[in-house]
């Protein structure tokens, strides 16, 4: 095997093993901390022991997995190939005519930008601004995975 | 030795567009205090939806993800229609449609920037142009259909898609949040895990292939293409010149078919490869104006940080609060062991609740919202808790004191027939018990008046019992 592919190959390896030393760590914090929860149920399922304890590796493989990409790119390892399909996929012909004819497309632009200028005024006088302001001003729990 | 490190600088230099990108990172995220105090930022600003995706609850998010504002409108389009948020995104799609997702969003940067790292790449297909189409289905399913199902249907606001797939909200909001609330550990569950996952998948795929949230995942960029036929400022080709020879579709690391398709996120690497320059932006006044633009835009983002970690009332509350903490006298407090301080709130019913009327009882305090969903869904619970132990149980739900709809008329399509206040304009009571910008919270007090109990998230009847139990000790 070249050896450009073969280091390339190795990174890949250590990126896929680092994803699954996170992946890891967390099935298994949680697993570890249902078994708890089922005991005692005012325990938490995940706790900064446990955290600790199972973190140390996925982060040593993330370190590691750096390392090695700021080496490889100090050294200009990196794909020779283009990143691009070697024939075309799909091409459809870029004078393909539209549906809308040229001028209804400006019609149609400017209509949706009065109906969206339009909404937007309405949404001052509805509350629903306010909304959005009262909203985003509280942290989303759920949005950001914690329950 | 000059010379080769010139065209080093060069060869590596940033361009316009990642130039804009990084701006428009900073931009939306110029709270910068957010990270070191672990808080969000809840200024007026934040009444503003930005154009790409970036989670509001990021502790530095300045302005409002228009994402997770859609999904709240349509699950409470029974009560207000969002009319603001429809217009914004119309608005946005029809300026800049998939431009934004190019040029404007920093899951966008941040996903260029990882596939930078060296590995061997994965090439576009018919297999990723197959799953490019995930991104409607997901749109279609998380987006609209699980908001406005539970929001409409059940009465209880569930953004779908961020709640089950953002790995934006993980990595922004999540990651940032918790290393300065360990407390909040407690309310990792099932969800969590689910979501980490999900999150390292996405990162572990855009190392390898360009981009892969935005071409297979992310709903925005769904919604932006649909306009990108329409939208005003955009690359554009000249028929005239174009002679199909299709290098701009085959360079192109996105699932296009042609130039400007709703694949496209117009960031116009095509025209370097287009040998007719026949492909270029059909904007060209912006150039003219290219200087001034800057100068604005330099002083946007300056006049933005300073307001937002110095001016804005909401940055000066912060620290005030910070400093009421600090000096709280020990027996006074909101920490376990500690007792709240007294107050008295009239309840929507009208009756009033004064904490110091209920020594002697166990009482449980309740912070909530009606539009967040673990709120709304563990009300029930402190209901049904409240009938079985009134004689020894006093319980108050406080919710925010800002409200999206009237609170007394949803609590009575809820049945609910508890203690329920609505906080003053100065948070009272958020402040006496710690309520942080994260809901919902419980407080339970001891029958000797002292906080045995002092938690946000989420809590189930039978965690409510053990409370009861261990507050009878």
């Amino acid at each position: 095997m070249e050896k450009r592919k073969l280091l390339l190959t190795l990174q890949s390896i250590m990126w896929l093993a680092t994803a699954l030393c996170f992946i890891m760590s967390a099935v298994l914090i949680y697993t570890e901390g249902l078994k708890v929860k089922a005991l005692n149920p005012m325990a938490d399922i995940y706790t900064i022991e446990a955290i600790r304890r199972y973190s140390w590796t996925p982060i040593i493989f993330l370190l590691a997995s750096l390392l090695m990409s700021v080496v490889w790119i100090f050294l200009n390892v990196k794909e020779s190939s283009p990143n691009y399909p070697s024939k075309i996929i799909d091409f459809t012909n870029n004078k393909k005519v539209s549906v809308i004819s040229e001028a209804g497309q400006k019609k149609l632009s400017t209509a949706i930008f009065v109906v969206a200028v339009i909404f937007i005024i309405l949404g001052f006088f509805n509350g629903s601004l306010m909304d959005v302001l009262i909203k985003a001003s509280k942290i989303c729990t759920e949005c950001i995975g914690l329950g | 030795m000059a010379n080769e490190s010139m065209s080093w600088w060069e060869s590596h230099k940033p361009t316009k567009r990642r130039i804009i990108q990084l701006y428009s990172a900073l931009l939306y995220n110029a709270y910068v205090k957010g990270f070191a105090k672990g808080q969000i930022f809840t200024g007026k600003s934040k009444a503003v939806c930005v154009p790409g995706l970036n989670c509001y609850s990021c502790p530095r998010a300045a302005f409002a993800c228009p994402l997770g504002s859609l999904q709240n409108a349509l699950g409470s389009l029974n009560k207000n229609i969002g009319f603001y948020v429809f217009g914004i995104i119309l608005l946005y799609g029809m300026l800049l449609g998939r431009t934004i997702c190019g040029w404007l969003c920093p899951i966008g940067l941040i996903q260029e920037l990882i596939y930078k790292l060296p590995t061997p790449k994965l090439k576009k297909s018919r297999l990723t142009r197959f799953l490019s189409y995930l991104k409607y289905v997901i749109l279609i399913v998380f987006v609209i259909l699980v908001p406005i199902y539970y929001g409409i249907f059940r009465g209880i606001p569930v953004p779908g898609f961020c709640k089950y797939i953002c790995p934006a909200g993980t990595l922004e909001g999540a990651m940032g949040m918790l290393p300065k609330n360990p407390q909040w550990l407690s309310m990792l569950g099932l969800i969590f895990t689910q979501k980490f996952i999900i999150m390292v998948i996405v990162i572990l795929a855009c190392i390898f292939c360009y981009r892969s949230f935005c071409r297979f995942l992310c709903p925005l960029g769904a919604i932006y293409g649909l306009f990108n036929g329409l939208s005003i400022i955009g690359i554009k080709v000249d028929h005239g010149k174009c002679n199909n020879c299709g290098a701009c579709v085959r360079k192109c690391k996105m699932d296009v078919k042609r130039v400007g398709d709703h694949e496209c996120i117009h960031c116009g690497q095509c025209s370097a490869y287009c040998n007719q320059k026949a492909i270029s932006f059909s904007n060209s006044k912006l150039k003219k104006m290219e200087k001034p633009l800057i100068i604005l835009s330099v002083v946007l983002l300056i006049s933005l940080i300073v307001w937002t970690n110095i001016i804005s009332p909401s940055a000066k509350n912060e620290d005030n609060q910070e400093s009421e903490y600090i000096s709280a006298s020990v027996p006074i407090g909101y920490n376990v062991g500690e007792r709240l301080a007294d107050f008295e709130a009239t309840c929507i019913d009208g009756s009033t609740f004064k904490l110091s009327e209920n020594e002697g009882k166990i009482v449980y305090i309740n912070l909530w919202a009606t539009y967040c969903g673990p709120c709304v869904k563990e009300l029930p619970e402190f209901v049904a808790f409240y009938h079985e132990h009134e004689e020894d149980v006093a319980v108050l739900a406080v919710h925010a004191n800002l409200t999206t709809e009237d609170v007394n008329e949803y609590v009575s399509e809820k049945k609910w027939d508890i203690p329920i206040a609505i906080d003053d304009e100065n948070e009272g009571i958020f402040s006496i018990v710690n309520g942080s910008d994260a809901l919902p919270q419980t407080i339970v007090l001891n029958k000797k008046g002292e906080v045995i109990y002092n938690q946000v998230g989420s809590v189930s009847a039978e965690i409510i019992e053990n409370l009861y139990q261990q507050a009878k000790e």
